[in-house]
């Protein structure tokens, strides 16, 4: 490897490249799992879900709230239905756009065809679209 | 935590370049677009790392604005939820992570939901400026590359920035309109560029809006894009000093270097109306000056 040229001082490391970090033998690509939800007034769904695919396990990094209408509340779970919290967040706490996603570090394995488990909840007291984003990788292995 | 400079293959070169897809042909309020593709030109493998501009070619999020791209595989990068027509929600600005390769020859594919072109108000006759950025860098063999970083002297850096004075007085859509900066005394590394009105009468104040496009080139007249770019989507400067601008433009990354005695060209697409016109601007093309000693 060489390093690169004139890296930009005035630019996020997003911009002027990551170094590759997936684990020998395998490889990580860029993808993301959406949760769309429309919930009305103060309306409390648990136990929702995102179901990962069965291609690949899923390295969860980042949250991006995509859309919403109004506040909201959430908490959410790892594959294993183990909360991530132990209470409900406001989604004013959850800072993520999708030029800077909330981070999730460590980052953490949802594996194929598991899934994300999701309580949510509407405080806008009106109907609410929410589009919550879970941004990370894709792990594959390296073929051959 | 720990962060180190970014790696390039051994062997290759990267040069800064974002393809561009004009969305200005097509038409308003359709459902879904699918399938649209931006080819490479061909000369090189690209590094996506962002996508600027997706906010100025579909409807707002309230009105189903959506979007979605593909992997070099054809494979899609982001999941569409049950229920909804594709995709996710619209972003201005959305960041790759890690960056995407496409090989050679291939194309950038993607989809679009409730379209809906930006353009400025021009009577009857609106200009449109409606295009999709992909920003990255081009990646070379090293010996196939045309990038010229090296200065032929020892050196020492000194902050520098050119400022550059631009009257539009062309309506648009125009030609490109050459401008051409001086690099005089020493090499000069180019980091940023920040454009705003030129505080003169009837042009003050931050710039906001996409009153024409810049193409940039670096010092053997390379395009840095294949269109022009939305000046929104590569100017750093701030809408207010408190505020970021939507698509955090910064442009070139990785930077670029011009030698004493040559010039930073670029071109300056006109999307003014007539009655808009002259409008003057303030460009700061702000970097390093590389000093002898």
């Amino acid at each position: 490897m060489s390093p690169s040229y004139l890296s930009n001082p005035y630019a996020p490391p997003s911009y002027i490249g990551l170094n590759n970090v997936s684990p020998e033998g395998w490889v990580d690509i860029d993808f993301t799992y959406p949760y769309d939800v429309v919930l009305q007034a103060n309306q409390f769904l648990r136990d929702q879900s995102v179901s990962t695919t069965n291609d690949a396990d899923f390295i969860a990094r980042a949250i991006v709230i995509g859309f919403a209408t109004g506040s909201f509340n959430i908490r959410w779970t790892d594959s294993q239905s183990m909360y991530l919290s132990n209470g409900m967040i406001a989604s004013a706490n959850l800072l993520g756009d999708a030029s800077s996603p909330y981070p999730i570090f460590p980052e953490l394995i949802i594996p194929a065809g598991g899934r994300i488990g999701i309580d949510i909840q509407d405080t806008s007291n009106g109907t609410n679209t929410i589009e919550i984003l879970w941004r990370g990788v894709k792990r594959f292995r390296v073929g051959g | 935590m720990l962060e180190e400079p970014y790696l390039t293959p051994l062997g290759s070169m990267d040069v800064p370049f974002a393809y561009v897809f004009d969305a200005t042909g097509i038409t308003d309020a359709q459902a879904q677009v699918l399938n649209n593709g931006k080819a490479l030109q061909g000369d090189s493998e690209f590094i996506l790392r962002r996508i600027v501009g997706m906010d100025n070619v579909v409807d707002t999020k309230a009105n189903g604005g959506r979007f979605n791209f593909k992997n070099a595989s054809g494979s899609y990068s982001i999941g569409s939820p049950a229920g909804s027509a594709g995709g996710v929600y619209r972003h201005a600005n959305w960041v790759v992570i890690p960056e995407k390769k496409y090989p050679k020859n291939t194309q950038i594919v993607f989809d679009l939901f409730q379209t809906l072109r930006a353009f400025n108000v021009c009577g009857a006759s609106p200009i449109y400026t409606a295009y999709i950025a992909f920003f990255g860098v081009k990646r070379f063999a090293l010996e196939a590359a045309y990038r010229t970083d090296k200065t032929p002297y020892k050196y020492k850096e000194k902050k520098y920035t050119y400022a550059y004075s631009l009257t539009l007085n062309t309506a648009g859509p125009s030609p490109p309109l050459r401008q051409s900066q001086l690099i005089d005394n020493y090499d000069f590394e180019l980091q940023r560029i920040s454009i705003s009105y030129a505080n003169s009468p009837g042009s003050v104040g931050a710039l906001v809006t996409d009153d024409f496009g810049m193409t940039l080139y670096d010092c053997n007249m390379h395009q840095t894009s294949d269109l022009p770019l939305n000046q929104s989507y590569i100017n750093n400067g701030r809408p207010t000093w408190h505020t970021v601008g939507k698509y955090q433009g910064i442009w070139p990354v990785p930077t670029l270097v011009y030698p004493a005695g040559s010039a930073i060209n670029f071109d300056i697409t006109s999307w003014l109306c007539a009655n808009q016109l002259p409008q003057l601007y303030n460009i700061a093309l702000e970097g390093i000056w590389r000093v002898p000693c």
